[in-house]
């Protein structure tokens, strides 16, 4: 049975996990950046008041975006990508 | 695609799984719930994940498919819960200053379901239209018109009815002003 807290080889590994993956969506090309442009408005409503309103939602979207992801998550990531841990 | 390429996708897009997750059910608990299981059923399904295409999008139909199962499914089990919640919700103006993530949860969970996710789709997580309509399984423009309508019914949630709702306000820019040598009206 492991101990509840992660060896440092193991948070070494996570981190450098992490900075592949980083490289990783910059290479697919899917980084997040969102540079998709606002909606079309099709017509309908202000689309300056449109835009705003997207602004806003993302900026909102950003403090979910940053919350810490629980522990857990992560444990379970770990543990999947583990060989022995596929079946 | 090899596990290890799933894995970087996985720790990579796992806060955006888990943003889209909260935003879509409107609570932490419930929505790690569903990134957790979407993550397994990824892992459990990466047979069936072409390699080429887009590993984001595919982890965010698992993730939606999951959470509409499991919507249909506590709906047979307890009927309007989620109306009862919704109609207890009061969405504060956002007047005067920014939306933070309560004041967006409230006013999303007030969109039909539909609605949302088309909204955080497009215009929070960046996806084409087309990418939107292969995610819910509809027509480009189906997405164009549930965006549309989520975010005339947002702005209408929030108190945004005009661009200038945004700006400082009346009190702070008259002073502004006046510090610039402007009238202020």
């Amino acid at each position: 049975m492991q101990s509840g807290k992660p060896s440092v080889q193991h948070l070494q590994r996570f981190m450098q996990d992490v900075t592949t993956a980083f490289d990783y969506r910059a290479k697919m090309g899917q980084a997040g950046d969102r540079e998709e442009p606002m909606p079309d408005s099709n017509g309908e409503g202000d689309p300056e008041l449109g835009g705003q309103i997207v602004n806003q939602l993302r900026y909102a979207y950003d403090e979910l975006l940053d919350e810490p992801i629980p522990d857990h998550l992560l444990k379970l990531l770990e543990k999947l990508s583990d060989p022995e841990g596929k079946s | 695609m090899s596990s290890q390429a799933v894995r970087q996708g996985l720790i990579s897009f796992l806060p955006n799984l888990r943003a889209f997750a909260i935003a879509l059910c409107g609570d932490a608990d419930r929505a790690d719930d569903l990134v957790q299981e979407t993550m397994l059923k990824a892992w459990n399904s990466l047979d069936s994940f072409e390699e080429g295409t887009n590993l984001r999008a595919w982890l965010f139909t698992i993730l939606r498919n999951t959470y509409f199962s499991e919507c249909r499914r506590r709906r047979r089990e307890v009927p309007d819960t989620d109306g009862e919640y919704v109609a207890q919700l009061c969405v504060a103006p956002a007047q005067h200053g920014r939306v933070d993530a309560q004041d967006l949860l409230k006013a999303l969970a007030r969109l039909t379901e539909d609605q949302r996710e088309a909204l955080i789709l497009v215009g929070a997580e960046g996806f084409a239209y087309e990418e939107a309509a292969k995610i819910c399984d509809c027509a480009v423009g189906t997405i164009k018109s549930r965006v549309n309508r989520a975010r005339s019914r947002l702005s209408e949630l929030l108190g945004i009815t005009a661009s200038q709702d945004f700006g400082p306000e009346p009190s702070t820019e008259a002073v502004l002003s006046r510090a610039s040598g402007t009238k202020a009206f």
